[in-house]
């Protein structure tokens, strides 16, 4: 039976070499097909998911949390970094986010612009006595501000030493007075509800301890965005972002939806989260030796809950709610994945324990295997088996029929998701409205699978390259200065200093 | 042509098993692409098409709701209004989508004007069939359609469906539990919350807001089941009762609290000092100083630091002061503090000699001294 | 003879507006109506509005901000917040603001006509 998936026609079946080139091949076919399979399952699981919740939100009134004194109190952290562009118009989005009780922090990481001073005039800011308890340890505090103007007075801006994402991260945390926290990329797009909708399920958890929650992120390019908000939703014009408006929407919805429902979600983004404030803490808070900070937290805070025996949940909101721009050049998106790769990689590693482990339930059993295994070592496979192929099909020993058979399955398969995906998000969140830019998208999904996912194949490899060869651990040889958020900004750059690595977001869950 | 076909056919059938498992495959996926690709784009009309007479029933609608609200409408013309509208939902295929846009309309309003406009509202959603409609969904519709029906019925105050809507106050979906419940409170009043008195799985915060919110439409009527309700075995149940009796000032229960103060479960225990607070039951303070010491969680200790502002004395802005000195932990240091300054204490604060305080009590200090934070 | 008093309604949804404009129109006003602070503040500018009412949570410029910006300017139209918001802290927030009235939603038409009415009798005084 098993012949029937043999490619090679070998004369000799008792060569050793033979059964070798057998056996990798059984490997790497079984693989994909395993691979195939499962995303099959988690598609399925995120539609019955994201139905639920549609139906659950139909008849939802967000008015009870909205006006309640028992609502729980929430900061929003925005660490902020050589914004001045844009920071005016950022945060005053985020202070009409439609929610009771919650404060908007601001961390001016050490910027060498004139994000701070811009802040000072615009919302008429001055140095207060605020005692900073370094509960996490930061950066130095240099001044802390609040706004003469009573409207404000849910502002809070921080100046610190320069010190990196997780530490500005951190220095919020340290700042903060609420109970949970909501973390974003201070330049995503918020939707003006989505503070409501990420604290309901904590407040509809009853068994367990719900710790952290996660949200959808969009891509907002080509989206007309008028004061702080999206007022219309528009396919991206570039066939590079349209690859990524697809990959998004797979690993979103139909990825992190599935595992959140199972909570099995290892990562939650650090475009849009909300977490406990106080168990953040006691886990240590955001790593600052990381690149994949937001993966890591996760991870940790899973890990220091079920250490301490605390029966624990994360959750997961299908509902779209955040918007952020994605790279537009291949350029910066190479650098992006492959600050990704290295960061997963980072993460990985330093939770190796978790493997199989089934002390820690899910996580260790199903999760991160499922991560090591068919997300972190996907390409990697994939880029071995090409080259395999390439190498047998030079000695001769390749079929070729049956190789370009195979491959047209893997097309054929992937198109058919990636259409299927564009089906799931048409009966649950429509949100692209014209006909022409959904065609414009099934394009693109003809094309992804020749163009883009090869593309990725590459960055992961050099990422790990990278990782493993090059040192490029922590920020480390590319000294941590900032995070520039990656985008038409950084086109024309000196190219001989080491360009400020982008920020680390929203990371979809597939490598597809 | 034919030649070729039949070449073809037979190339085909000669292959090997996997040849043609695997191009089957092929084929099969790339129809399903086709196909999917067909339904995408006509599922993408069909919804635009909806959106539309979607915004065309509501702005057709509206003027006449409009003037349903604001007016004195006598018998006739609303009779009139009535058709009017009849005659912008009507539709052959599309009568029961019309209906419910035309449903989320009037809510819509029902949710932003109140008063006299409550009950024109009302009085338009049973004239027009929506009141049917709903009860139509309560009866045969799936989970979700249950409990919207019943979220809507109790949203438009139709006090005659409560019996039907009792019936599902312990159905097994939990949110149409939910829903009945919450609505069997809005339109049954403070009785209907009897359900409290014996229930056994626990009550998740959502639905606390909500059934407190609805509470709070009784202003401070004796609620008596409060005492039941703070010694139920249900956690969630107490915590409710507490915020039931600080909400709307159930003094009655007092000593019951008192036995609170020390219950074994975090959040009751925490709930239970906040009420102390609110409603300045200043007679617990001994036994907060007992739960002070025996309690290991900050968060607990944080409360009563914060409940000694509201409830105590001279001996309290002593152990206050005392707490700025000596305590390690700097969240407790900072509520202390803070309580000092909300007793009106500030020249304690200031009154700290040198060397006295650690420099992360001063900076504490100078930062609760800091009005503009 | 009397003028019509001018009114001008603030709140980013179109329903709200809408109603509320038809109200006021039938109460006899002449109504204007803004979608966001902005767009309020810039009608001020050119126009003369003998009342304001606003909502408080809009993008951009949240009615917090409206309140306290007119008065900074010397507006002597009295503001009236309509809001879901019904805090004790919103409430004490609008009227430290400057805001000469508060209203939550769902709020009672009648009980705004009337509140109207003060305002604009305590303005012409």
């Amino acid at each position: 039976m098993l012949s029937i998936f043999w490619m090679i026609e070998f004369d000799n079946q008792n060569s050793v070499v033979d059964v070798l080139i057998y056996i990798f091949y059984f490997i790497t076919y079984g693989y994909t097909v395993f691979v195939m399979v499962s995303y099959l399952v988690l598609g399925i699981l995120s539609v019955i998911q994201a139905r639920k919740y549609l139906r659950r939100n139909s008849y939802t009134d967000y008015l009870n949390i909205l006006q309640s004194p028992e609502a729980p109190t929430v900061s929003i952290l925005a660490p902020a970094y050589n914004e001045e562009a844009t920071i005016i118009e950022n945060i005053r989005s985020l202070l009409s986010v439609r929610y009771p009780n919650f404060e908007v922090i601001v961390v001016n990481d050490g910027s060498r612009d004139r994000s701070l001073i811009k802040l000072i005039e615009e919302y008429q800011l001055e140095p207060v006595d605020f005692a900073v308890n370094y509960a996490l340890p930061t950066k130095k505090v240099k001044a802390v501000y609040k706004s003469k103007n009573p409207t404000y007075n849910n502002l809070v801006v921080v100046d610190k030493e320069n010190g990196g994402k997780s530490d500005a991260l951190n220095a919020a945390i340290n700042i903060s007075e609420s109970d949970y926290t909501l973390n974003i990329d201070v330049d995503c797009i918020l939707e003006e509800d989505c503070l409501l909708k990420l604290m309901k399920p904590f407040l509809e958890e009853t068994d367990k301890n719900m710790i952290a929650t996660g949200g959808v992120v969009r891509i907002a390019n080509n989206c007309r965005i008028e004061k702080g908000r999206i007022t219309e939703i528009n396919v991206p014009n570039k066939l590079l972002s349209q690859f990524q408006t697809l990959e998004y929407l797979r690993s979103f919805l139909l990825g992190r939806v599935a595992w959140g429902s199972l909570d099995g979600l290892l990562l939650i983004s650090g475009a849009l989260g909300v977490f406990q404030k106080e168990l953040v803490i006691a886990c240590g808070g955001y790593d600052d030796d990381t690149i994949g900070e937001d993966m890591e937290l996760t991870v940790r805070m899973r890990r220091y809950a079920r250490e301490k025996d605390i029966d624990y949940v994360v959750g997961f909101v299908p509902d779209p709610l955040c918007w952020t721009e994605v790279p537009e050049t291949w350029s910066v998106l190479r650098r992006q994945r492959n600050r990704w790769t290295r960061g997963a990689l980072e993460t990985l590693l330093a939770h190796k324990r978790l493997f199989l482990n089934p002390y820690y339930g899910k996580i260790g059993m199903i999760s991160y295997p499922y991560w090591l295994l068919f997300e972190w070592l996907a390409p990697l496979i994939e880029a071995f088996g090409i080259f395999l192929l390439v190498l047998f099909s030079l000695l001769g020993v390749v079929n070729i029929s049956f190789l370009y058979l195979f491959i047209a399955l893997i097309y054929g398969y992937t198109v058919s998701f990636t259409i299927a995906t564009l089906y799931i998000e048409e009966i649950t969140f429509f949100q692209y409205k014209k006909r022409r830019q959904l065609l414009r998208l099934v394009l693109a999904g003809l094309l992804e699978p020749l163009i883009f996912h090869p593309f990725l194949v590459y960055c992961s490899v050099t990422g790990n390259w990278d990782y493993f060869f090059e040192g490029k651990k922590a920020w480390g040889s590319m000294k941590r200065v900032g995070f520039k958020k990656p985008g038409n900004g950084n086109k024309g750059q000196n190219t001989n200093k080491p360009t400020p690595p982008s920020k680390l977001r929203n990371k979809p869950a597939d490598a597809f | 042509m034919r030649r070729f076909f039949t070449e073809t056919y037979y190339f085909l059938l000669a292959l090997e098993p996997r040849y043609k498992i695997v191009l089957f495959l092929v084929i099969a996926l790339l129809l399903l692409a086709a196909v999917m690709v067909v339904i995408v784009l006509r599922e993408r009309s069909t919804k635009n098409s909806v959106e539309n007479r979607e915004r065309r029933i509501k702005r057709n609608a509206e003027p006449i709701i409009q003037e349903i609200v604001f007016s004195e409408y006598d018998g006739a013309e609303f009779k009139d209004s009535i058709k009017k509208i009849n005659r912008i939902v009507d539709s052959a295929l599309y009568r029961r989508s019309n209906m419910g846009i035309l449903n989320e309309l009037v809510l819509y309003y029902h949710r932003n004007l109140g008063g006299e406009a409550f009950t024109r509202l009302e009085m338009l959603y049973r004239e027009i069939g929506l009141k049917q409609l709903a009860q139509e969904n309560l009866k045969n519709g799936d989970w979700h359609i249950k409990a919207k029906a019943i979220n809507d019925l109790s949203t438009m105050r139709m006090g005659e469906t409560l019996y039907d809507i009792l019936q599902f106050t312990d159905y097994p979906n939990q949110n149409v539990r939910y829903e009945a419940q919450y609505a069997a409170v809005k339109l049954g009043g403070k009785k209907a919350m009897s359900f409290l008195d014996d229930l056994d799985t626990p009550m998740s915060e959502w639905q606390q807001i909500r059934l407190l919110d609805q509470s709070l439409k009784f202003e401070y009527e004796l609620i008596d089941q409060v005492g039941t309700w703070l010694r139920s075995t249900n956690n969630s149940v107490v915590v409710f009762g507490l915020m039931i009796m600080r909400h709307l000032n159930q003094y009655h229960e007092k000593g019951e609290l008192l036995k609170l103060l020390y219950h074994k479960n975090e959040k009751v225990q925490e709930k239970a000092i906040e009420t102390a607070r609110e409603l300045a039951y200043s007679e617990c303070i001994e036994s907060l100083y007992e739960v002070y010491e025996l309690t290991k969680q900050t968060r607990i200790k944080k409360q009563i630091l914060r409940a000694f502002a509201d409830l105590g004395g001279s001996k309290e802005v002593g152990f206050l002061r005392e707490t700025i000195a000596k305590e390690k932990e700097y969240n407790l240091v900072f509520e202390a503090a803070l309580s000092l300054k909300r007793m009106g204490r500030r020249d304690v604060l200031i009154s700290y000699k040198e060397q006295e305080l650690s420099e992360k009590g001063e900076s504490i200090v100078k930062h609760i001294l800091d009005d503009r934070i | 003879m009397s003028e019509k008093a001018k009114i001008l309604i603030v709140d980013d949804e179109p329903l709200i507006r809408d109603a509320l404009a038809f109200k006021l129109t039938k109460d006899g006003y002449d109504v204007d109506t803004a979608e966001d602070g902005e767009k309020a503040i810039q009608k001020i500018e050119s126009e003369e509005y003998q009342i304001i009412i606003s909502d408080i949570m809009m993008p951009f410029i949240s009615g917090f901000e409206l309140v306290k910006i007119l008065k900074e300017r010397g507006t002597d139209a009295p503001v009236l917040m309509l809001t879901s918001l019904n805090s004790e802290t919103a409430v004490l927030k609008a009227f430290d603001l400057g805001a000469d009235d508060f209203m939550t939603k769902p709020f009672s038409p009648n009980e705004l006509s009337v509140r109207i009415k003060k305002l604009l009798k305590n303005a012409k005084k």
